[in-house]
């Protein structure tokens, strides 16, 4: 109570400060007056009773003082004043606060921002009931030596999730969920829309709760039960149905690729932090089989792509459940598995909880360079205020001998510090929201069903109490190595104000940890954009130019046109009006898309008729049409190409199939599948090896063999891509193709819009922002280390001034002086690149997988980098050095 | 003349007591503390004021401006509810520690 009022009553009376000042002192007088009176009635002359009463009542000054003291508004009222003079002081000294606040600014806006996206992406525990003992069950298949993590997995199944469910003894519960793409009616027109079938366990198992009405019921998840139900998420409910209350019990209606159009009714709309599993899918269905094979034990344990969570007993350990998981699978494969499911374990047969999010090592690396420019910013900071100390210590001996005490100096130079970090914060928050902003564009491409990254209001607290400590050793320390060991000689003039050895000394160890982390950002750098030069520098094996793509997602269609005649005359269809655009030259098919990264297909086992069964992996097999070859301008090296009459039997595989499984004949006439079919059924022959095409990534290049299977487009194909070439401007051809397909049927929806060069660029994405970043990262460390060395060494010639003036007077030749300024910059350099090559090939080896075509201990690139730094240093102390010439060497004599 | 000066926390205890009575200016507080106490506890008259000052700033008591009975205008102090609980918090502690302080005076003399 006591506490409050006083609280309350300080900040009172700092607004009324003059009126009490006035009354304290009224009051003061009038009992000075009544004392003075009644000694004057005692019968003293006026002059002495007002002598009697000032005694009586004590110093009155002294008094007024302790009043004050006692008001509590003195500790804000220095505060100002302190704040006042550190302004001040930090006005005066623009250039040195600008590159301090700057240099700060930067490492806390960029730390902020990838500490952010790395918690909000990797390290967030998953908002769902005790997640903790929530684990995602991955079949792995790293063992295919795949490099791509995308590809050495495989998610899980029905069939998994089944047996699961009802033989484990470890788990609470497991929940099977996986994103479906359909067309939905939203207020009367149809969009694409991404959608999430789940088991009915799903939302109690997360502990998620509805918003509004409920989730399934068990009958309601029956797959045969003829009643739709649908659960809208928060957003979608909001968004596309403006948070109508009376949503529920109306109808959706949505096409997808079994059923045609059906409509679904709305039995709940989920809360939002459901969405984390999928930010884009805008509503739950209830589970069902799409493929009759998801029902068949013996062959789809590892056939469909389906998150399975499971949710462990809580004293069951990961290993434990990962065990019981492996013999369950073992044994399904020695007594349960078909001959395809038998392979799927041999590719897939590894399992492993929680695979890494796809971009942690981009976020791990990038937080790890900005850690690194920020532990280059501090050792700045801490030097420059080192150099500040030493200039304001005749300030501060002036201060110590008109007695200031030792706490009010440290308090000023805290407030001074802390001034500038906060100002530096301001602006770091500021940057790291403008840049958490543009990660979430990027984000938006590289991961689009993952939630826009926030600012954490735990990092900018956490920034703050860092900046915090860091104004307390920034504003305290370099003071305390002063007052321990600087000293003032008895010439009263500031330059005279010698620093002590142990500040040169940490100053120097600054400079050398600097120029050692700027130098292996710098090794980074190169290195990532040594590889990114690479990358673009690689051949795709076809022409890109003019060519033009576009993905067709049959798949929402597919239920109108179910017989295969059906099916092929609208693509035929489709075929003729393509290559009736004007300017079209070309028209083709493939099934995969180019470079839209969506198709990532797993290995692929092939066996060659008559041979025994080869037990190397095939990366990718690709169903395109007979003009493909033709539109995209890969030469045929070796046989010949399509033609129309090997329909469905002809292969044509490219040079990299060749090297790799037939180095020492020629494959042509071969006849492969992947599977040893039947007596008597034809199998492909390979008719013709075309150049390599990297059709899948510049990066891919030696990833995967490619085949080429001539197949015509089948009922059961969801979505193909359609290649035009044409002498016309993309944009117009786009937009001929998309109203051409509307006319044919409105349904029909094209994704994945765009010119190759497009996708060949949107590939890149990922490794073009994380060169671009580490590049900006090295080039602020580079920075930092050249004004680093810079003022340290421009201190260095300010306090040498009257020996150099000395040597010069005494003979020293210019040129021995500019070496001897050089040579204090270049020594610290040396000292610092040698620390820095060895940390470089320490730390670069956790780069590799980032790298292409480039070696961790390429000499060019440490050449390269030696030589940008030895440029730096001599950037840094030339400019002192040519100050040091101009001393003269009279003044520096009359001065002695 | 010796001069006995107010031990630490009693000069408060004692304001407080006068004002129970009611409402007083400074003034008016050194004059009962000259007459009650007879002169014995001398008080440097001035350090009433950074006494009341504290104690205004803890919510003990609270001050308003009036006239005084020689018609002077003067600064009244009252006890609010607070110094009221304070008032007989502290006497009791005063009694206690007073009371202790006599018996071992006692002991001493024994």
């Amino acid at each position: 109570m006591e506490f409050f009022n006083r609280i309350k009553n300080s900040i009172l009376n700092l607004f009324q400060k003059k009126v009490l000042e006035e009354e304290t002192k009224e009051e003061m007088r009038l009992h000075i007056e009544h004392l003075q009176e009644r000694y004057q009635s005692q019968g003293m002359s006026k002059s002495e009773a007002r002598k009697a009463a000032l005694r009586d009542f004590g110093n009155a000054e002294k008094l007024k003082e302790d009043c004050r003291d006692s008001w509590g508004t003195r500790v804000i009222s220095d505060l100002i004043r302190d704040v006042r003079y550190s302004f001040r002081s930090l006005r005066k000294n623009k250039g040195v606060s600008g590159v301090v606040i700057l240099t700060l600014a930067v490492c806390i806006g960029v730390n902020a921002t990838f500490l952010s996206a790395l918690y909000s992406l990797v390290l967030k525990p998953l908002p769902v009931k005790e997640p903790e003992n929530l684990v995602q069950l991955f079949n792995s298949g790293n063992r295919s030596g795949s490099r791509t993590t995308s590809d050495g997995y495989s998610h899980s199944s029905w069939n998994q999730y089944n047996e699961f469910k009802e033989r484990s003894d470890l788990f609470d519960g497991c929940a099977l969920r996986y994103a479906v793409t359909e067309l939905m009616t939203v207020n009367g027109s149809i969009r694409r829309t991404r959608g999430q079938k789940v088991s009915g366990d799903f939302f109690n198992l997360m502990g998620a709760r509805p918003l509004l009405g409920r989730f399934f019921s068990p009958d309601e998840c029956n797959p045969t039960n003829p009643e739709k139900v649908i659960v809208l998420t928060q957003t979608a409910w909001e968004n596309h149905y403006s948070a109508n209350p009376k949503i529920l019990g109306t109808q959706i209606r949505i096409d997808d690729f079994t059923d045609g159009g059906v409509h679904y009714t709305v039995i709940g709309v989920a809360e939002r932090t459901i969405e984390v599993f999928d930010a884009k899918a805008l509503y739950f269905t209830p589970f069902r089989f799409f493929n009759r094979d998801i029902g068949n034990p013996a062959k789809a344990r590892y056939l469909f792509n389906m998150d399975l969570w499971i949710r462990l007993k809580p004293d069951v350990s990961r290993e434990t459940a990962l065990d019981q998981i492996r013999s369950m699978d073992r044994r399904w494969y020695e007594e349960i598995a078909d001959e395809e499911g038998r392979r799927g374990y041999e590719r897939y047969g590894l399992h492993e909880f929680d695979k890494p999010h796809s971009l942690e090592r981009y976020l791990y690396l990038l937080e790890a360079g900005s850690l690194l420019l920020l532990l280059v910013g501090c050792f700045n900071v801490m030097n420059l205020n080192l150099n500040r100390v030493s200039q304001k210590g005749y300030e501060l001996f002036i201060r110590s001998a008109l007695g200031a005490s030792k706490q009010t100096t440290r308090r000023l130079w805290f407030v001074e510090s802390f001034s500038l970090i906060a100002i530096a914060l301001g602006l770091g928050i500021l940057l790291a929201m403008v840049s958490v902003e543009v990660l979430n564009h990027y984000l938006n491409t590289l991961s689009p069903s993952t939630i826009p990254i926030n600012l954490d209001k735990r990092i900018v607290a956490g920034s703050l109490i860092f900046t915090l400590l860091l104004a307390a050793v920034m504003g305290l320390l370099p003071l305390q190595i002063f007052w321990r060991t600087g000293s003032i000689q008895r010439d009263d003039r500031v330059q005279r104000t010698v620093s002590s050895k142990l500040s040169q000394r940490l100053s120097s160890g600054m400079i050398i940890g600097q120029v050692a982390v700027a130098f292996t950002m710098l090794i980074c750098a190169v290195m990532l954009f040594r590889s990114f030069q690479k990358v673009m520098a690689v051949d795709p094996g076809f022409s890109s130019k003019q060519v033009v793509q576009g993905r067709l997602d049959w798949s929402a269609i597919g239920p109108f046109y179910k017989k295969r005649s059906e099916a092929s005359d609208l693509k035929q269809r489709i075929h003729s009006t393509m290559k009736d655009i004007p300017g079209v030259e070309n028209v083709a098919f493939i099934m995969s898309g180019m470079f839209s990264g969506d198709l990532r297909r797993g290995p692929i086992a092939f066996f060659v008729r008559g041979e025994p069964p080869n037990e190397s992996f095939l990366r990718h097999g690709n169903a395109v049409s007979p003009e493909f070859f033709t539109t995209m301008n890969i030469p045929i090296i070796e046989g010949r190409n399509f033609n129309a009459g090997d329909t469905g039997r002809a292969v044509i595989v490219d040079e990299l199939f060749v090297s790799r499984f037939f180095p020492d004949r020629s494959p042509i006439g071969l006849e492969i599948s992947n599977q040893i079919l039947p007596d008597g059924e034809p199998w492909p022959r390979i008719v013709g090896v075309s150049r390599r095409a990297n059709i899948r990534g510049l990066e891919e290049r030696d990833d995967g063999a490619i085949i080429y299977i001539n197949r015509p487009v089948n009922v059961g194909d969801w979505e193909y891509t359609i290649l035009l070439r044409s002498s016309r401007s993309a944009t117009g051809v786009i937009r001929d193709m998309q109203s051409a397909l509307s006319e044919i049927d409105p349904r029909l929806a094209l994704v994945y819009v765009g010119t190759l060069d497009e996708a060949i660029d949107e590939m890149l994405v990922g490794r073009r922002s994380i060169t671009l970043l580490m590049g900006v990262f090295s080039l602020l460390t580079l920075l930092l280390s050249l004004l680093g060395i810079y003022a340290v060494i421009a201190y260095d010639v300010s306090l040498r001034r009257r020996e150099i003036g000395i040597r010069s007077a005494i003979g020293a030749s210019k040129s021995t002086i500019f070496k001897m300024v050089l040579n204090q910059g270049l020594s610290k350099t040396v000292v610092g690149l040698t620390v820095g090559i060895l940390v470089s090939l320490y730390l670069s080896r956790f780069l590799e997988q980032q790298l292409f075509d480039i070696s961790t201990i390429d000499p060019g690139i440490y050449f390269v980098a030696l030589i940008v730094f030895i440029s730096v240093a001599l950037i840094a102390s030339f400019l002192p050095a040519q100050r040091a010439l101009r001393f003269d060497p009279i003044e520096a004599l009359r001065a002695e | 003349m010796t001069k006995h000066l107010f031990p630490q926390g009693a000069l408060e205890l004692v304001i407080l007591r006068i004002l129970n009575a009611g409402p007083e200016h400074g003034w008016g507080i050194a004059q009962k503390i000259h007459l009650v106490s007879k002169d014995v506890l001398k008080v440097e008259e001035g350090s009433l004021y950074p006494a009341l000052s504290r104690m205004v700033q803890k919510g003990w008591i609270k001050s308003e401006w009036g006239t005084s009975e020689n018609n002077r205008r003067a600064k009244f102090y009252e006890l609010t509810d607070l110094g009221q609980k304070r008032l007989s918090e502290e006497q009791q502690n005063w009694n206690a520690m007073t009371a202790a302080i006599a018996a071992i005076l006692e002991m001493e003399n024994n």
